[in-house]
């Protein structure tokens, strides 16, 4: 006997339709008052009227790594005709979307980490959606997605999206204050070495490290004169071998410690390993920055009106989503390495953005998106 | 055309786990390629597009994600299905 999930929202939408979201497993269906009326009368009797449905599934994170991770079609204006379905079919499609469970054991057993690139069972978590979706779905290569929803074509500058308005926006002025006198500053998985650049332009003398050799041709080619760009050294615990002993100001990494944390497939790299090679080369009394997606709230339907968005679903000790760490993870293990906090904001957008996007301006004026540490080395001032 | 598949997929495997060389079709056909970590993401990927374009096919993801892909047998069956329906 089918059972209506616990873990569903219903959304009104406009003439007369709903969204019924399974917000764990992101799938849902669009449907009208019939739809509604079956699903609360647990099978339809007493049903009046014809059941439509809108398919209005899509993998909405394909977007960028900020987009709205609801995966519908937000604007119903833009939804693909109904299809008048049978009572039999409708549930059957409910099934199908998690709104309607059948075992409830068994439904919460595929909340597990899929087991790889084909699993189908497992739902995984958001790397491993992502990775799948865009291999199989899109047939896309990860860095070169990766690459296109951040910057512009010829790599000159970031896209008009939140990374724009909030990370960027944000950094070049941090930059400016922080890098006056020409420090020494090495960017931890600089990329394609846009923020080094950015850092060198700012006044520091910049040696951007980076695993992906593709990453770094571009850099080369847009490396500002002030700006170098060496390959890291993955296979060696000195990873920044690149980089002499106690030789910098400043260690900058930006959008990658998290992945000490979480990886599509796999162990995890070991931060203990940076940590050591980061106090390798950072000078007495030299400070490690660090730029992550902020270990709260990241990744969630945005939900409500444009203007005052809301989230039904956070996570944060037990993960199945898992992007980031959460706290007392990631501080431990910075102390563990022999770094303590000695500042940290929290980024927010500037108030252009909101003529881009009223509804992203919003969530992360409410949510910040990025957080900042400034971390001191332990015993060595 | 079966026979073909098989061929195409005998030496695939082969080349990325030699010790199938030695093996049969009755044999090979009844290995999980991926419970048995022959193939990586990475390689599964390649050999995707190999097999498509070899075959001029193409591989939804729901066809992808049934267990039938998952051992090289099974594999050759859907590559005949979907190379017959073209």
């Amino acid at each position: 006997m089918s059972m209506l999930s616990r873990d569903i929202i219903v959304l009104p939408e406009d003439h007369g339709c709903w969204v019924v979201m399974n917000v764990f497993t992101r799938t849902c269906l669009g449907m009208n008052t019939a739809g509604l009326e079956c699903l609360r009368n647990e099978g339809g009797e007493g049903v009046s009227g014809e059941i439509k449905v809108w398919d209005i599934s899509r993998f909405s994170n394909v977007d960028g790594l900020l987009a709205d991770p609801t995966c519908y079609l937000r604007d119903s204006a833009k939804w693909p005709q109904p299809s008048v379905v049978s009572n039999e079919i409708f549930l059957g499609l409910c099934r199908k979307k998690f709104i309607l469970i059948d075992d409830t054991a068994a439904y919460r057993a595929r909340f597990a980490s899929k087991t790889d690139l084909l699993d189908g069972t497992h739902f995984g978590n958001f790397h491993q959606q992502h990775g799948q979706h865009l291999l199989l779905k899109e047939r896309v290569k990860s860095e070169e997605w990766w690459l296109a929803q951040k910057f512009n074509e010829d790599f000159t500058g970031i896209r008009p999206n939140l990374y724009q308005a909030i990370q960027e926006n944000y950094l070049k002025k941090y930059f400016k204050v922080k890098f006056t006198g020409q420090p020494a500053v090495v960017d931890i998985g600089c990329g394609t070495g846009y923020y080094a650049n950015m850092m060198a332009e700012a006044g520091a003398s910049v040696t951007g490290i980076d695993p992906t050799l593709k990453y770094l041709d571009i850099a080369r080619k847009k490396a500002s004169p002030n700006a170098r760009f060496e390959l890291m050294d993955v296979k060696n615990e000195r990873l920044l071998s690149a980089v002499p002993d106690h030789s910098a100001d400043y260690a900058f990494m930006s959008d990658a410690m998290l992945f000490y944390f979480a990886v599509p497939v796999g162990k995890p790299f070991d931060l203990q390993v940076l940590l050591k090679e980061v106090r390798r080369i950072l000078k007495p009394g030299g400070t490690f920055i660090s730029v992550e997606p902020h270990y709260i709230f990241w990744l969630l339907p945005w939900l409500g009106e444009k203007d005052r968005p809301f989230t039904v679903l956070t996570e944060y000790l037990h993960k199945n989503f898992h992007v980031t760490a959460y706290y007392s993870q990631l501080i431990q293990a910075w102390s563990q390495g022999g770094f303590a906090v000695s500042w940290m904001d929290e980024m927010r957008p500037h108030e252009d953005f909101k003529k881009n996007d009223q509804r992203a301006f919003s969530f992360a004026h409410e949510f910040p998106l990025w957080q900042l540490f400034e971390l001191r080395q332990l015993g060595r001032s | 055309m079966d026979r073909e598949i098989q061929l195409f997929l005998t030496s695939f495997f082969v080349s990325k786990a030699p010790e199938l060389a030695s093996k049969n079709w009755n044999e090979i056909e009844t290995v999980a390629y991926l419970d048995k970590g022959i193939l990586d993401s990475m390689q599964l990927v390649e050999m995707i597009s190999l097999v498509e374009s070899k075959f001029n096919i193409r591989f939804e993801m729901e066809t992808m994600q049934l267990p039938e892909f998952r051992t090289v047998g099974g594999l050759a069956g859907i590559i005949a299905q979907a190379a017959s329906a073209k």
